[in-house]
């Protein structure tokens, strides 16, 4: 059946509630609000001692997750906007990361932070941000960023089984999409890339919501395209991506994060590094804090024309 | 007996009037689909703002939050910019760049609104060890709602600002939710009483009387000359929290325990300051007529379009 982002979720969340008594979902507004989204949107109803609303107090909530995972809870943390995270980023860097290697394995910290992120609702710079970057940077974490309802399921299901601390975002852009979502629980595998769309003249490496944007572009051109999605930035299956790479002979990596010291600069060293010598370029948002007006907003990220002049770049002179 | 006089209490109501009825316009500007972002509207704590700014001179400074219209008002940034600023056009108050959350207008001391709960603390810190450094007269105003006292940063400022002896009155409105969460559930203990904790001069008042905020602040203001104080004003918020919220928190009837501010001081105008009922709405409707045609101006300005100068945009030389 078709779901959008949301319910699948959504539903994610409550089967995943409703077979593991140690998964609890804390956060600011999770419950009767539903979260800043509607993701938890019912979910109070039904397991009132396991939706926690929280004060606003990112810090404090992170540290209650890290901490409850230390005794074998699963706890799932929504910080509403993933700029946000900046005021939990001393709970999530310096203890959750941590802990299982300064502990020599004794400890683990099995928790989830889910956290809207991206622009496209004309909020400005303190509400649009891309932060999938920073987190990719830090041993310790693993940071998904599932493009589709499917996708967001699975990983959701797969970061709650997993014994590291995982970050979640969410593009919020994508909240209302659908797509074909199974009814009963299902893993997406983390550190593990998917081939959206096979071809043979060009690989995109789309990360985030730039998967549908590549997907467009992808329909409108005469050149066979592949598409990647990493789907997990960290750790990064460069395997899948080496591999297309080499068998296009082009790539063009997008994100909707600025690039400047981001994933895509990291994707570009391990394929070079991996021996891909073929045409590399990418497009990432501008180096400038989301604005508020929806003019400049839409020209921030990647563009359609964009990325179609870029692919044209990259075709020409062989 | 009248403490206030005519001129200065009608000067509140056109205040709190312009703050009410800018809100409602860009509500409805919002319903008739010329809104992009979000926005957060302050109806029902307008009494704050005014008697608060009212007390300031230009060269005091003060901070806001996500709710950041009425304070702008209040301090005396103009609603045409404010419109604009709302709207995405190049000629608001911000470029159009920070929308409804982040008005600022430095040349009457309004140093802007706050995307990030509890953000605006600290910032207020510098302002204020700036003015002390300079042995400026003039003071710091740090509005916030009661959801941010629950932000590390909240309490490491009161403990800084208090250490230091900054002159910064912290004004905490606490408009009983923070989006959906109850404050009488969220907050362990009162705000007040947390503020005397940290060795600050403290002060709770009825946020919907101006004349008890016009007092409270007079009071503020001979306190913080020994150092930081925080004032916390109850009030209550008549709207949802941001233009997505459906209420699902707090029942319909709830707001009729509640005063509303300006029906409360049009109350007293025509009871204590024989201004009559008439006089009054052809306030109302002159600054309504104002403000309806600054939005339709505004809304027809050029739109804010990408900098030419990205670099210069967003680093200063
Ligand atoms: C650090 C941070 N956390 C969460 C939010 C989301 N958020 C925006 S406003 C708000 C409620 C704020 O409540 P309060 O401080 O009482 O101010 P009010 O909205 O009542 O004016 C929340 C949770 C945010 N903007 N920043």
């Amino acid at each position: 059946m078709n779901k959008t982002y949301l319910q699948a979720l959504n539903e994610g969340l409550r089967q995943l509630l409703t077979t593991m008594p140690e998964a609890y979902i804390l956060g600011e507004d999770v419950g009767t609000y539903g979260g800043g989204f509607g993701v938890t949107k019912g979910l109070v109803a039904d397991f009132p001692d396991r939706v926690l609303d929280t004060p606003i107090s990112e810090a404090a909530i992170t540290g209650v997750a890290t901490g409850s995972a230390l005794l074998g809870k699963r706890p799932i943390l929504e910080i509403q906007f993933s700029d946000f995270l900046t005021v939990a980023i001393d709970q999530i860097v310096n203890e959750a990361a941590k802990i299982h290697f300064l502990s020599n394995g004794q400890q683990s910290v099995p928790m989830v932070i889910r956290a809207a992120s991206g622009s496209g609702t004309g909020a400005s710079a303190q509400h649009s941000q891309s932060f999938e970057n920073w987190f990719s940077h830090v041993p310790g974490l693993i940071v998904a960023m599932p493009a589709n309802a499917y996708d967001a399921k699975g990983i959701l299901v797969s970061a709650v089984r997993n014994n590291n601390p995982v970050l979640i975002f969410e593009p919020k852009s994508l909240y209302k999409t659908s797509a074909h979502v199974p009814d009963e629980l299902y893993e997406v595998p983390l550190g593990q890339a998917k081939t959206v769309v096979s071809g043979d003249d060009l690989t995109i490496i789309a990360i985030g919501r730039m998967v549908e944007v590549a997907k467009k572009v992808a329909e409108q051109v005469s050149i066979s395209i592949e598409i990647v999605d990493p789907i997990t930035i960290s750790p990064l299956d460069i395997g899948t991506l080496v591999s297309s790479a080499k068998k296009t002979g082009r790539v063009l990596i997008l994100t909707e994060a600025t690039k400047q010291s981001g994933i895509s600069s990291e994707i570009l060293a391990q394929l070079i590094e991996a021996g891909f010598s073929g045409k590399i370029k990418r497009l990432g948002g501008k180096f400038m804090p989301i604005s508020a007006a929806k003019f400049v907003e839409l020209g921030q990220v990647p563009t359609e024309i964009e990325i179609l002049e870029t692919i044209d770049t990259l075709l020409r002179d062989d | 007996m009248q403490k206030i006089n005519k001129r200065r209490a009608l000067s509140w109501y056109e205040t709190m009037i312009r703050i009410r009825q800018f809100e409602n316009i860009i509500d409805d500007k919002n319903r008739a689909g010329h809104l992009y972002g979000t926005t957060h509207l302050y109806n029902g704590q307008e009494a704050i703002a005014t008697a608060i700014c009212d007390l300031l001179v230009p060269s005091d400074l003060i901070l806001s939050t996500h709710r950041n219209h009425g304070h702008a008002i209040a301090k005396g940034t103009k609603t045409y910019p404010m419109f604009a600023e709302i709207f995405g056009k190049q000629t608001g108050t911000n470029g159009g760049h920070g929308g409804s959350m982040h008005i600022s207008d430095i040349t009457v001391g309004n140093f802007g609104g706050n995307g990030i709960v509890g953000g605006n603390y600290p910032v207020a810190l510098g302002l204020g060890q700036a003015l002390k450094m300079d042995h400026s007269d003039n003071i710091v105003v740090c509005f916030s709602g009661d959801g941010s006292t629950n932000e590390g940063t909240f309490h490491e400022s009161l403990n800084l600002a208090s250490i230091w002896g900054l002159p910064i009155i912290f004004v905490v409105e606490n408009n009983q939710y923070a989006m959906s969460s109850d404050a009488s559930v969220m907050i362990a203990g009162s705000i007040s009483e947390r503020a005397k904790n940290y060795n600050m001069a403290t002060f709770k008042v009825d946020g919907q009387d101006v004349f008890a905020v016009h007092e409270t602040f007079l009071q503020a203001q001979d306190a913080v000359k020994q150092g930081p104080v925080l004032i916390e004003a109850v009030t209550y918020r008549f709207k949802g929290h941001s233009r997505s919220d459906i209420e699902q928190y707090r029942t319909p009837d709830e707001f009729f325990n509640w005063e509303d501010p300006i029906k409360k001081l049009r109350e007293t105008l025509i009871a204590d300051y024989d201004i009559s009922a008439e006089e009054i709405a052809l306030i109302d409707e002159k600054t309504y007529q104002k403000l309806a045609s600054e939005a339709d101006q505004a809304l027809s300005d050029e739109d804010t379009i990408s900098p030419v100068d990205i670099w210069k945009a967003v680093y200063s030389e």
